[in-house]
């Protein structure tokens, strides 16, 4: 089935302190994910910050297959990162803007690896600013039919987060797919799905949100390819 | 640090609900909850501080929770019925 999954977090959110210690890291990473770090495969990057881009990854995943797994428990240390590459441009600079959305991600500054859980592997692209780690995971290691946005929001209540990441993602996926009356609903598991006058396509959607971001993925292909 | 064998379900989840009070800005969502309440869907509770929750139950009640355990605690009385496991094991 196709899928897709995105997972966003607020760097300004995480305590920086408990994740450091080991009775919180012990809960993300598997001893082999630890190694990685220590390895220093990572470079300079915090601990932290490989501790939560650790989640990320392993949050997107989930997500992707919730599509097709109604009953899956997010369990981070079932979800086994194989690998990550650092982008040739690794410096982490502010995201500066309020919104930024895009197609496919370029090798130059995203971070990408495969992960694994229970036999199915996957690949995965991430991003990380000052203020945010954004993940999108694909069953495929080509991104090219990949979209994926963030924006930062006024109001960090859930309704606002909730509402603010519906009308970022319809409106994109209304500029790609013109002419449709597209809308959002959501499956009784909690998953979003994309309707058609009140068909459901065939176009795998993921959403997020985590204080005053919000991000969206979703997959574009056969009939919808543009 | 509350490690009582004699805790009732009850009473845990009175205690819950400190523990998830950071945790969730509806309060009045919080202060409804019962055993069926989900945390991500009813409490509105980020995933991200799931990991946080645990932590706070595995120091309130003095107890270590598994990733199985740990996989259980979607819900209130879920945790409620994980917490009384491991403060039982003890």
């Amino acid at each position: 089935m196709l899928s897709t999954g995105n997972d966003i977090i607020s760097l300004a959110h995480i305590n920086t302190l408990r994740t450091r210690e080991m009775r919180f890291y012990d809960k993300v990473l598997t001893p082999s994910e630890l190694e990685i770090y220590r390895a220093g495969d990572c470079g300079s990057m915090p601990f932290e910050i490989f501790v939560w881009l650790a989640w990320s990854i392993k949050e997107a995943a989930f997500k992707y297959q919730s599509r097709s797994m109604a009953d899956i428990v997010f369990s981070p240390l079932k979800i086994h990162i194989q690998s990550i590459n650092y982008p040739q441009q690794n410096a982490i600079k502010n995201f500066g803007r309020l919104q930024y959305e895009t197609t496919s991600f370029p090798e130059e500054f995203a971070f990408q690896g495969i992960a694994s859980c229970g036999g199915a592997f996957f690949h995965f692209r991430s991003v990380i600013y000052q203020e945010l780690i954004h993940t999108v995971v694909n069953k495929d290691e080509a991104f090219g039919n990949i979209w994926w946005g963030i924006k930062i929001i006024e109001c960090s209540d859930h309704q606002s987060q909730s509402a603010e990441v519906r009308s970022f993602l319809l409106k994109k996926l209304q500029a790609v797919l013109p002419n449709q009356k597209l809308s959002i609903a959501k499956t009784e598991a909690g998953r979003p799905v994309i309707l058609n006058e009140a068909k459901e396509m065939n176009l795998p959607v993921s959403i997020t949100h985590h204080y005053h971001f919000v991000a969206y993925s979703f997959l574009l292909s056969g009939s919808y390819m543009v | 640090m509350e490690n009582s064998k004699t805790m009732d379900k009850q009473a845990i989840l009175e205690e819950l609900k400190k523990v998830l009070a950071p945790y969730t800005a509806d309060k009045a969502a919080l202060s409804a909850i019962n055993e069926q309440t989900d945390l991500i869907k009813d409490l509105k509770i980020n995933s991200a501080n799931i990991i946080d929750i645990i932590i706070d139950a595995e120091t309130k009640y003095d107890i270590e929770i598994d990733v199985d355990s740990a996989e259980k605690m979607s819900s209130v009385g879920s945790c409620v019925g994980v917490i009384m496991e491991k403060m039982y094991q003890k």
